[in-house]
């Protein structure tokens, strides 16, 4: 026999669900906002992030996996045969040389159909000795016409010409070098790759299955059997970093949790208004036999109607949007399992948000429901109070503590949205793009002169000490430079390089001396029996970051530890020294020894590695200095520059889509909270219109009920705004400050007075705007009707 | 002396051929300091009455005056305060807020009008309604004919020249309802206040000094 409880009421139930759902309008039309937005921000999200992958895989299909350079004929013929390798192809670079002001490199690549290198718009790939395919902005850059078949006549250094016939044209993006691509007879014999050994771009079979250490030490046991160092290896990090799984799903679920967290606060609170508005119908219909357990169903079941319109929304925009924002990265699959994860996810959030109103509702006595009116809520105990005389201010008080719940949890939900604005607005203003820009590199000048990348790429086993022997920075390039007009002063850094023999490894490393600058830090990783004189007299090394080392390496010698030296000065030596101390991480990584022991080693060679060069006035004096110094870097070939204003371009776009991203996020969580102090807003005024009709009909004119709802409205509006103001500033400054004591010194604390006077101005007038706007539609009724309103 | 007065007042709804005629020429003299009572079956045009009265709704034609005041000329702005002034409301439901306690809803008029409470006439007021241990409470914790008290408390407290009360014994029991008429009695005779109140009950309009019967937006008797 059927329960009385339980009957065939199904219908019966989702029909005054439905009801309710068409009837509360206002309520509904918040609710399914909010779904709308909780659900495309995080199938947005969800489907941009996984586009994303899915682009970057594609990439990557057709990228090299890892680069090995300074190879023989004989190991390349190898490589090719090993079953391993999925493809092996070789390539080289030339030094970079300048025609005027246009900086020009010649490159070889043999032809791959698996890993994508130039593509030719027009023609073909060149064959013959002298044939090239060119980049055709060149064309506009040394201010020639071109055609194919055309010849064109290159000036290389030491005044040399060399001319080529174009068979091909590219259309590279712009990067401030022209490249121009020879045939394989050119790149083996070709006068600007004289002295420079073959590079190989490698693809690994089933690599994109591996774990990040397989894969490496499968590249290493391949450069183990063919003799290559591991110091000639150049690990794809955009390869690498695809093979470490997982970063991108935690963000995802981050962002995930944070979007339902703060839409099932809101959608929390337009029930529990709704419910509180309703007691008086929820009553009626226990009064008539409705159990709580079917008042609870009925409430789900709105839940449910609502999610019913606006997942599938929100699931669209979603779509729409990440389809807007990465075409390439969609898939149908991938987009109706997101989708489908998303509205599930939607789902439970939404009955959860609904959870305790829907106890509310049930627990509501019909005794209670048929005394109660809208005034008649539970009421702390009355206390008398001494009157104070009444005007709007007073009134807008009285009418805030009428219901403390939803005033707190609208102003909670507004702060989160401020605090998190602040925050992030304080850590972009914070962001110093010079500062930036000078990290590293050009910390203590506007240019940067070093040995060029390409050179180094195809390098010798000895590293730049190679290329030092030469003096390449001459004490005639120094004085050319410092007698630029705007020089203040050019700074050398020092630093060499040599190979440790540790185990079995063969590692090219960084040598530096240690300096006044460094030298603390180098000491205080030694033990009491160790002394700078004796550092001296036992040529011992110390190694700062060996985290560092053992992540490229896999292996890193700890102090105590004698390794086997080997360095170059023109010839080839080796000893054996001490490592005398180590330090795990270090914003200095890199091998330390005297510069007595340098002396020793390394005799009378200059172990200047690179050029700061100071200016005055950089922002007017810049460019001309920047032209001087091409010309006469445009005889050292093997030098090249980096300056601050490149830099800053770079810089400038990270800390602008950073900027993007911050904002993007703040204002969506903003977003919600504003969606809330709407509904708050208007919902508090349409269920007073009888009240504020009574105020009128009493004698209260437009203008003091206006400036009634405007402190309302400003009780709302001004915790919000001190929260944020206060104590999002005070979190901002904290966050600046963690970061900038934590070597990131390019933080430096600004704080963000614009975006928080325009936070402010627009918190505090929106709940006016829409007090102002909910009043005027009031007024258009009469004010006989509204004192009629049951 | 006429305190209240209108002249061939009218209040259409819709148009011809459906044309609702809720007041129909209604002209009226009300003298200073009497009760009187208008009264009418359900629909018969007497809350309309009222409501052109009080100055909450507008005439099709005619005019009102109180206290020597044309209502017709006033606007929105002027007429609220007029209205704060001179007219004083006793709702069928009572219409106090919720939030304040019955001493704020009785002083909110006069307040609103940034003038000080008479407080020695408001004492008087209290006392005799019977409401001087109520003034702290707020409306949810007083009985409805307490509540009824109170709005009668809040319609004499800025000593208006007509109270216009629109069924205010419609939610009371018999006996609290003779307890209210008696009150607005008292209050007419003590204060000589002029009150103006409509009901539907006949039994209740004989306690007044004069009934007005309404019938179709057409006065059809007066009697003292």
């Amino acid at each position: 026999m059927m329960k009385l409880e339980r009957n065939n009421n199904a219908a019966c139930i989702r029909k005054v669900a439905k009801s309710n759902v068409m009837s509360n309008r206002l309520y509904s039309l918040f609710t399914v906002l909010t779904i709308i937005l909780a659900i495309s921000l995080t199938a947005g999200i969800t489907l941009v992030q996984q586009g994303k992958e899915i682009k970057e895989q594609k990439i990557l299909a057709n990228m090299q996996q890892v680069g090995i350079g300074n190879l023989s004929k004989k190991q390349i013929a190898s490589l090719e045969k090993e079953a391993s390798a999925e493809c092996v192809l070789p390539y080289k670079n030339s030094s970079s040389f300048r025609m005027g002001d246009t900086k020009i490199e010649a490159v070889y690549y043999e032809p791959s159909e698996l890993i994508t290198t130039y593509q030719l718009t027009e023609g073909n790939v060149p064959t013959d000795y002298n044939e090239i395919a060119v980049d055709k902005n060149i064309q506009s850059a040394l201010g020639i016409s071109l055609k194919l078949g055309d010849t064109i006549t290159f000036e290389l250094p030491a005044n040399k010409q060399e001319e080529f016939k174009v068979v091909g044209f590219t259309d590279n993006a712009e990067t401030g070098t022209y490249y121009f691509y020879v045939s394989r007879e050119y790149a083996e014999t070709g006068s600007l790759f004289a002295g420079t050994s073959f590079a190989a771009m490698v693809r690994i079979n089933n690599a994109d299955e591996m774990s990040l250490p397989d894969f490496e030490n499968c590249v290493y046991k391949l450069a183990s059997d063919y003799g290559i160092s591991r110091s000639n290896i150049y690990f794809n990090s955009r390869f690498t970093a695809s093979l470490i799984k997982g970063s991108g799903l935690g963000i995802i679920l981050l962002a995930a949790l944070f979007i339902a967290a703060a839409s099932a606060i809101v959608i929390y609170s337009i029930f529990y208004l709704s419910v509180s508005n309703r007691v008086s119908q929820l009553g009626q219909l226990q009064t008539i036999g409705m159990t709580e357990k079917q008042l609870k169903r009925m409430i789900r079941l709105e839940g449910g109607y609502l999610s019913a319109v606006g997942i599938p929304i929100g699931l669209f925009i979603g779509v729409l949007f990440s389809y807007f924002i990465e075409p390439q990265g969609m898939t149908l699959l991938n987009t109706l399992v997101i989708c489908i994860a998303v509205a599930a996810a939607g789902v439970i959030m939404v009955q959860f948000s609904i959870r305790k109103p829907g106890k509310i509702a049930s627990r509501i006595s019909p005794i209670e429901a048929a005394r109660y009116s809208k005034e008649n809520k539970k009421e702390h105990q009355e206390k008398p109070k001494k009157h104070k005389h009444l005007s709007p201010f007073i009134l807008a008080k009285e009418n805030g503590e009428k219901d403390r719940v939803k005033q707190i949890l609208t102003i909670s939900s507004l702060a989160i949205g401020g605090l998190l604005f602040m925050v992030g607005t304080t850590f972009v203003s914070s962001w110093n793009p010079e500062a930036f820009a000078r990290e590293g590199n050009l910390e203590q000048g506007e240019f940067y002169i070093a040995f060029d990348y390409n050179t180094l790429i195809t390098s010798k086993p000895y590293g730049i000490s190679e290329y030092q022997i030469n003096k390449p920075f001459s004490d005639e390039l120094l004085s050319e430079i410092e007698n630029i007009d705007g020089v203040t002063a050019v700074t050398k850094e020092y630093r060499t390089a040599g190979i440790i023999e540790y185990g079995d490894l063969k590692m090219e490393i960084p040598i530096i001396p240690i300096s006044e600058e460094n030298k603390k830090e180098v000491m205080d990783t030694l033990g009491s029996e160790w002394t700078y004189e004796k550092l001296a007299a036992n040529d011992a090394m110390i190694i700062l970051g060996t985290d560092a080392q053992t992540e490229t390496y896999h292996s890193c010698p700890e102090a105590g530890e004698t390794v086997t030296f080997d360095w170059f000065d023109g010839m080839e030596h080796t000893t054996t020294l001490p490592i005398a101390g180590s330090s795990k991480w270090s914003m200095n990584e890199g091998y330390y020894l005297t510069p007595e022991t340098i002396k020793k080693f390394w005799g009378d060679m200059d172990v200047t590695a690179s050029l700061s060069v100071k200016t005055s006035d950089y922002k007017h004096t810049g460019t001309r200095i920047e032209n001087n110094l091409i010309d006469i870097l445009s005889e050292h070939s093997e030098l090249a520059m980096q300056t601050l204003q490149e830099t800053l371009l770079t810089t400038s776009n990270i800390i602008k889509n950073t900027r993007m991203q911050v904002y993007g996020l703040a204002s969506f969580v903003i977003l919600f909270s504003v969606l809330n102090l709407i509904n708050t807003l208007i919902s508090r005024i349409s269920t007073r219109r009888k009240e504020l009709a009574m105020l009128e009909s009493i004698g209260m004119e437009q203008k003091q009920i206006k400036k009634m709802l405007f402190f309302e409205s400003i009780f709302l509006a001004l915790p919000n705004i001190l929260i944020t103001g206060v104590l999002g500033s005070v979190a901002g400054y904290i966050l600046v400050t963690a970061l900038n004591k934590n070597g990131l010194s390019y933080f430096q604390y600004v704080f963000p007075i614009v975006p928080l006077i325009l936070y402010i101005v627009s918190m505090a007038a929106l709940p006016v705007i829409i007090s102002s706007l909910c009043l005027k539609i009031q007024s258009r009724s009469s004010l006989v009707e509204r004192i009629r309103t049951l | 002396m006429n305190i209240l007065s209108t002249n061939n007042l009218t209040k259409y709804y819709g148009f011809e051929p459906l044309l609702v005629k809720a007041l129909d020429g209604i002209t009226i003299e009300i003298e200073a300091g009497s009760f009187t009572s208008i009264v009418g079956t359900s629909g018969s045009g007497k809350s309309t009455l009222l409501h052109m009265l009080g100055g909450l709704d507008t005439p099709t034609s005619g005019s009102v005056i109180v206290d020597g005041q044309e209502l017709a000329g006033m606007g929105k702005n002027e007429l609220t305060i007029f209205r704060r002034r001179k007219i004083g409301f006793i709702f069928q439901n009572y219409n106090l807020i919720p939030n304040l306690t019955t001493y704020d809803n009785i002083v909110l008029p006069i307040e609103l009008d940034g003038r000080c409470v008479d407080e020695e006439y408001l004492k008087e007021i209290v006392n005799v309604l019977g409401l001087k241990d109520k003034l702290q409470r707020k409306p949810n914790k007083l009985s409805g004919g307490q509540q009824q008290r109170a709005a009668i408390a809040r319609a004499l407290a800025a000593k208006p020249a007509i109270i216009l009360a629109d069924e205010p014994t419609g939610n009371l029991d018999s006996h609290t309802s003779q307890e209210v008429i008696g009150l607005l009695q008292t209050m007419a005779k003590k204060f000589y206040q002029t009150i103006v109140m409509i009901t539907h009950n006949d039994e209740i309009a004989q306690a007044t000094d004069r009934t007005i019967r309404i019938e179709d937006g057409k006065i059809v008797e007066s009697r003292w």
